[in-house]
């Protein structure tokens, strides 16, 4: 194994993804190399201080504090659900309560002009003139 | 009850999330279960700290519920929740302007664990300590990019096809950033060795 080929499996692909033939040669290239020795030293300590959290696990609470905060979650956004059909609610009250105003007084209005025509004055020979009355008996006579 | 739970499980996730937007919220436990902890393990690979790393799992699985009917289906639900995650803590870390070091909080059980088994020499043992502290702090100095394709790479032990999936390019600008990343890991730690023996 040359340097580069030795480094291209060190820097490249990594000591913790070769086989155990790879790293025998590896090794035996590095007893006789100074810079690839340094290069397989940084390999050997990031797997090392990748290998301290590898079997660390969290602590037993983890899922249930997680689920408790979704829980918490859920009653808020049901609480802020329900506001909201609250506002809509009191919203299509206001427009009902609106409604019935406005029908209200449509049908006072419509009421109050049928008690207008009721009241008033019938048609009367005496409002008329004389002239107008004078047209009426010609158109008569005829 | 029991027959459900374990027909449920048998359930993929995008099955899972089907039936959580239709209503069935407490399906989403099963998600939450399925990733906690590679999502835990790829915040402690950016934040190296496990309480914080918890706290922005946490965080995380509560984004991606509460923006789970954005989830379009364009890509694998769990690439799109490693989007989410990377995302996510970049941002704290950009939030925090954080400089990383590691104090005694950060020594994990792992680290103690040295002493006890195999290795039975402290002096090496704290030099190692040193050594990846070192690293941590390199890591964290990197372009974020070149950070989430080390991370995903080394702490998620995902392949170069999948990192290109998380972070939307191509498995050739994947490689481009590893070999790069791992350049400026190399000048950084090279800095640092040399300030401390000045």
């Amino acid at each position: 194994m040359n340097c580069e080929q030795c480094r291209k499996l060190l820097i490249i692909e990594g000591l913790h993804r070769l086989s155990n033939q790879q790293k025998q040669e590896v090794r035996e290239h590095i007893a006789g190399c100074a810079d690839c020795a340094e290069w397989y030293k940084l390999e050997t300590r990031l797997v090392a201080i990748a290998s301290e959290t590898a079997n660390l696990q969290v602590s037993l609470q983890f899922v249930n504090s997680v689920m408790d905060r979704v829980k918490e979650i859920e009653l808020s956004a049901g609480h802020q659900a329900r506001e909201f059909n609250f506002s809509w609610l009191t919203l299509l009250r206001a427009v009902a309560a609106g409604l019935l105003i406005i029908v209200a007084l449509a049908s006072g209005i419509f009421l109050g002009q049928l008690t207008r025509q009721e009241n008033a004055t019938p048609f009367e020979l005496s409002a008329l003139d004389d002239s107008r009355l004078e047209t009426i008996f010609m158109y008569n006579d005829n | 009850m029991y027959a459900e739970r374990n027909s449920n499980k048998r359930l993929n996730d995008e099955d899972i999330v089907t039936l959580v937007l239709a209503g069935r919220t407490d399906l989403f436990a099963l998600l939450v279960d399925r990733y906690k902890d590679r999502v835990f393990q790829t915040c402690m690979g950016f934040l190296h700290n496990r309480q914080e790393a918890e706290d922005l799992a946490q965080e995380i699985f509560i984004q991606v519920y509460v923006s789970l009917s954005g989830f379009k289906r364009r890509s694998a639900f769990s690439t799109w929740l490693y989007r989410i995650v990377i995302n996510a803590a970049l941002n704290m870390l950009r939030k925090k302007s954080k400089i990383a070091f590691v104090d005694l909080t950060t020594l994990n059980s792992s680290h103690f664990a040295m002493f006890k088994n195999d290795r039975d020499n402290p002096e090496q043992v704290l030099i190692e300590t040193e050594d990846n502290s070192l690293l941590k702090e390199a890591l964290d100095s990197l372009p974020d990019k070149q950070r989430a394709a080390i991370v995903l790479s080394y702490f998620n032990e995902m392949s170069q096809k999948e990192i290109a999936q998380v972070l939307d390019t191509t498995e050739g600008a994947v490689e481009s950033l590893l070999q790069r990343a791992k350049k400026n890991l190399r000048k950084k730690l090279g800095e640092s060795r040399r300030k401390n023996e000045q």
